[in-house]
């Protein structure tokens, strides 16, 4: 089981976009993918190309007509999380993160409340930022505040830029291995959104979209190193018997009845 | 994509652009004060030797041999994927005193070798 949480330094730093290709690339590795919407007006569905007024279900509903684009099962939290029920039902064992799933969640970037609540089960904390000084001067109180499963991640790099270069080594030299990487800014990123289409659709060759798939290659041994020591984990979930309890559907985080 | 800019990586055979990386001169790597300020952020510093503010202060970067601590919780440990698991993690011991101007120094190498 893997909970990836993503979430932004700053606003604008593109991580629905990471977020949201982060599972499709998980899922077009041949992993059960799904991607949890935890913000208010989140436009994570635009990422898997679909239309604006398209239902998405919640987490404790049951899943939609179409609600797996791209092998990924989307389910919007917000709601869920902002009546309360996301601490309950993850402390006690209603939501687990369990089997081979992926579970991605994008986390808006001012929501400290459900990024508390989730940390705990996270696999991997992903924290996004773009080469600027806005994003910069947030590390401090990041790192600050940051778990050993807290990683960085550079959105919209351009090498061609001086202060993107000199941030990214700057940053290498910092923080180490746990820089992840960078993703490079691609337009095609911003025309696919605008096309209503998928960047994998859109765009199969765009640079961004590689790097992704890059990122995830070289995350998936790490989780799953992880999950082979995984079976004692220490948070709250479910013993592996009780996995068999009522599921809403095939979703990726099982929520029992 | 940009039907020209699909065109031409079909030309050249390439699935995606990879941009030149520039060479830059040593003076400009240090002129971004924002690096110094995150790296002088009391959260980040375990703990500031005395002479560092003094150097800092009266000299300025170049001239003092302050050092810092390297933030724990920024450091990779090899068994960190190993122990998801655990949920009482400790935090990372602190990395060995690292020098403001070492780490500088060492940025403007990599920008002159172009790595950077």
């Amino acid at each position: 089981m893997a909970l990836i949480v993503v979430q932004g330094l700053r606003g604008g730093v593109g991580t629905t976009f990471l977020a949201a290709n982060i599972a499709i690339a998980f899922a077009q590795a041949g992993r059960e993918a799904t991607a949890l919407d935890f913000a208010a007006h989140g436009t994570l569905p635009l990422h898997f190309g679909l239309p604006l007024d398209h239902p998405i279900a919640q987490i404790d509903g049951n899943p939609l007509e179409d609600s797996a684009p791209l092998g990924v099962t989307l389910r919007a939290a917000a709601q869920f999380a902002a009546k309360g029920d996301l601490a309950a039902a993850l402390a006690s064992g209603e939501i687990r993160f369990s089997g081979e799933q992926v579970v991605v969640a994008d986390l808006a970037t001012a929501d400290e409340a459900t990024r508390a609540m989730l940390l705990p089960y996270a696999a991997l904390d992903i924290r996004v930022l773009s080469a600027t000084a806005e994003s910069l001067s947030v590390l401090p109180h990041v790192l600050d505040e940051a778990s050993d499963r807290t990683f960085y991640l550079i959105n919209m790099a351009d090498d061609t830029r001086r202060f993107c270069r000199h941030m990214a080594g700057f940053l290498r030299e910092l923080l180490g291995d746990r820089l992840l990487g960078s993703i490079r800014r691609d337009e095609a990123v911003i025309e696919a959104g605008a096309m209503l289409q998928p960047l994998a659709k859109y765009a199969p060759s765009s640079a961004s979209l590689k790097d992704v798939q890059t990122l995830v290659h070289d995350l998936v041994p790490r989780l799953s190193a992880a999950f082979a020591t995984n079976d004692e984990t220490a948070v709250a979930v479910k013993p592996a018997e009780d996995r068999s309890r009522k599921t809403t559907g095939r979703q990726g985080v099982s929520r029992a009845a | 994509m940009r039907a020209d800019a699909k065109a031409l990586l079909d030309r050249l055979g390439k699935s995606d652009f990879k941009y030149r990386e520039f060479v830059d001169r040593f003076a400009d790597l240090e002129s971004w004060p924002i690096f110094e300020a995150v790296l002088r952020d009391s959260r980040l510093l375990g703990s500031v030797p005395d002479d560092l503010d003094n150097d800092v202060d009266d000299a300025g970067l170049h001239e003092h041999g302050g050092e810092l601590i390297q933030p724990a919780k920024a450091q990779l440990r090899p068994d960190l994927f190993a122990r998801y698991a655990s949920s009482d993690k400790v935090p990372s011991a602190p990395e060995p005193q690292r020098n403001i101007r070492s780490l500088l120094e060492r940025l403007s190498h990599a920008v002159e070798e172009g790595e950077l």
